[in-house]
């Protein structure tokens, strides 16, 4: 399969960066294409502008030249991984940005003229969320419900309408973590993205 | 009272910037010091870099190059949010806002075991946002998705806090009538804080 991978690190040396290169290199082992994005590493600009707010619903005009090829590199995907640091209970702002900036009317979704949105990124047939979260997971779901998750497995995959195959990797409470606890998860994941 | 008042939206001459104005001036028509943080008017970057993220977590190191933007955090006593919820959440400014500002040391503390709230000086919270969903796409199926997040946030504060949650669904096919009274419901929740 053609993956998109997404990644929102800022620091290269981080476990995040052991954890993506995990992912990648198993899924590259199954013989997948992987495009990686590294937000940071590209410098993207998770601020949605002035003009791209007007032009948002303009399907001649919302794809400007510099969103365009972030667009064509999500629409060529047939699976998208994303590789993301829980941060303040939600995906970092550069991560919340993409989805801003990229998931255009016309890319994610299409607006019918009874103003109903329908899905269209329905040539991902699967999806994988990898993240690693600073608090316990009892901490996260408790009260406040784990948001992060969430966002994956049920608002990513509806705009895929619903179609495609959902999962989600954690390593909770990131903050007590051992050496032992960090090398499980990255079996976790080498095993997941090897059967991906 | 001293309130923080803050607004991400792009476009200045846009409705959500109506909102934020209108909660501004009625604030401090009723007596309260406003200090008003637009977001995208300062320019505000939201990603935080890999120097910011290696002291994040280092009470002290973590504030530099930070300190306006913590002192005006730490000193208000209501917290005020304006804005548009953008797929399940807050725009990616304001977002980046709460990543960089709301810190170990600022917001809370934390230790191996626990975390205790710092921001308890704050007293009210205020959320004023707009969906372009219907209600019951925002409330059944996402599950109250973004009110989670602000939950979160929430438990930093006082706790006593009280919460109110503004929001005007369907904008994009809202009517003037509509966008109106949502203006004056702002309004009169806020003459009331």
């Amino acid at each position: 399969m053609r993956i998109l991978m997404v990644r929102a690190h800022p620091v290269e040396a981080s476990y995040h960066a052991a954890v993506a290169k995990t992912a990648m290199d198993a899924l590259r082992a199954a013989g997948h294409e992987i495009d990686e994005l590294d937000l940071y590493a590209e410098a993207f600009d998770p601020v949605l502008s002035r003009d791209e707010r007007l032009a948002y619903h303009d399907l001649e005009r919302n794809q400007h030249p510099g969103i365009k090829p972030y667009v064509e590199r999500l629409q060529r995907a047939e699976a998208l991984v994303l590789v993301f640091p829980v941060w303040s209970f939600g995906l970092p702002a550069i991560l919340k940005g993409w989805m801003d900036r990229v998931f255009l009317p016309g890319v994610s979704f299409t607006l019918g003229a009874d103003g109903v949105a329908r899905p269209a990124l329905t040539h991902l047939r699967k999806i994988a969320g990898i993240a690693t979260y600073g608090r316990p997971w009892w901490l996260v779901t408790f009260g406040v419900g784990d948001f992060p998750r969430y966002s994956v497995t049920r608002y990513l995959k509806r705009l895929t309408g619903g179609r495609a195959k959902v999962e989600y990797r954690a390593h909770y409470d990131m903050n007590r973590s051992t050496p032992e606890s960090r090398q499980r998860f990255l079996d976790k994941v080498r095993r997941a993205m090897a059967r991906f | 009272m001293r309130v923080l008042a803050v607004h991400a939206h792009p476009v200045p001459e846009s409705y959500g910037r109506a909102l934020f104005e209108a909660a501004v001036e009625t604030l401090r028509a009723g007596g309260h010091e406003v200090d008003a943080l637009d977001l995208y008017a300062e320019g505000f970057a939201p990603a935080m870099d890999a120097d910011e993220r290696r002291r994040h977590n280092v009470p002290g190191p973590n504030r530099r190059g930070l300190e306006p933007d913590i002192a005006r955090l730490e000193r208000t006593e209501a917290l005020v949010l304006v804005y548009p919820t953008w797929w399940f959440g807050m725009p990616a400014m304001l977002k980046g806002w709460f990543d960089r500002v709301w810190m170990p040391g600022v917001a809370f503390d934390l230790d191996a075991e626990t975390i205790t709230p710092r921001l308890t000086r704050i007293r009210k919270l205020t959320v004023i946002t707009t969906y372009g969903s219907p209600w019951w796409v925002v409330n059944l199926w996402l599950m109250r998705a973004d009110r989670r997040i602000v939950a979160g946030f929430r438990r930093l504060l006082h706790p006593n806090c009280t919460q109110e949650w503004l929001a005007l669904y369907r904008l994009d096919t809202a009517t003037d009538a509509a966008r109106s009274a949502f203006l004056e419901r702002v309004r009169r929740s806020l003459a009331r804080l």
